[in-house]
């Protein structure tokens, strides 16, 4: 039998190689100690990095209580996120509304109409000014400026 | 049926929880991120089973969404990573000599392509090459060769990690 291969020789280590196999390897060995000397090296190898993986286990892990899925906790959800504003815009025109209808005018709307030139030269008692108001109830009154 | 469903859920997850959770440990060192892993997991498979089909091989199934998961959370958090790895050292409760030594052996891992320290993992793991061949894809045949070279690669990796530090 020729020199065995790595692989071979990982499959050996690991348990891998069928029966005559591994009578082939240990006969092998018998007559080849190079090959011995590979096999040696690559167990530390294989020993050793199993060994460095190890001890990266948490050695006490604690297992929690499975919580199982319930089918729609995901959409329930999204539809309170999207449902919790549209009610607060809902309440805030609610209380808009109401509160037009006890509506008092707080400020003047000015509206200016000037049908003819004005003199800027002459002082504004000089000017032909009328100031006209309507109140809330649409009646009309006239101011003339003098 | 529900309950016969339910009952098998509850075996598996109880009998695979400790294995599932130190293999994502080893690619995700923060416990917390671990634990929503094997959560993560875990509701995989119930959802999979509530629906009626079946997991022939539960332990490989595990093992390969687990896998799959680690490395996903991996490329999210790879910046994040490079960073925890140079300080991994303040990162778990453990006392300080066992940290610098599970430093080392994660550092070293990284250093390695995602397939080749799942394939060390599972190894390390004691999976037989058939779980392993089904688990990462790699054929049956050379299981033995790509391991081979992943093992001598990765005490490499620790080896100069020991030189560079002591």
């Amino acid at each position: 039998m020729k020199c065995i291969d790595e692989a071979l020789l990982q499959k050996y280590i690991d348990g891998e190689c069928s029966g005559k196999e591994n009578s082939d390897i240990e006969n092998h060995f018998s007559n080849c100690p190079e090959c011995k000397f590979r096999y040696a090296e690559k167990l530390k190898i294989s020993m050793e990095m199993k060994q460095a993986l190890s001890s990266l286990n948490s050695g006490n892990v604690v297992i929690p209580k499975f919580k199982i899925p319930t089918k729609h906790s995901g959409k329930t959800r999204k539809l309170f996120i999207i449902s919790l504003p549209a009610a607060c815009i809902m309440l805030f025109a609610l209380f808009l509304s109401k509160n037009k209808t006890e509506f008092t005018q707080e400020e003047l709307i000015v509206v200016e109409s000037i049908p003819w030139e004005i003199d800027a030269n002459l002082p504004a008692s000089e000017q032909d000014f009328v100031i006209e108001v309507f109140d809330e109830k649409g009646s009309r009154s006239e101011y003339i400026l003098e | 049926l529900i309950k016969t469903h339910l009952d098998l859920f509850e075996k598996i997850y109880y009998d695979n929880y400790k294995l599932i959770f130190n293999v994502v440990k080893k690619m995700v060192p923060n416990d917390e991120d671990a634990a929503d892993i094997v959560q993560d997991v875990f509701i995989n498979l119930y959802q999979k089973l509530e629906k009626g089909s079946t997991v022939e091989y539960p332990r490989s199934w595990l093992y390969k969404v687990t896998v799959n998961k680690c490395i996903d959370f991996g490329k999210k958090h790879q910046r994040h990573e490079k960073i925890e790895s140079a300080s991994a050292l303040k990162y778990d409760e453990a006392p300080i000599e066992i940290n610098e030594k599970q430093a080392v052996v994660r550092l070293a891992l990284s250093r390695l392509k995602n397939s080749e320290s799942v394939l060390a993992i599972l190894y390390g793991e004691g999976l037989s090459y058939k779980e392993i061949s089904e688990i990462t894809g790699i054929k049956f045949a050379s299981v033995g060769k790509t391991l081979s070279r992943t093992l001598i690669k990765l005490e490499n990796e620790l080896r100069k990690l020991h030189y560079e530090m002591y």
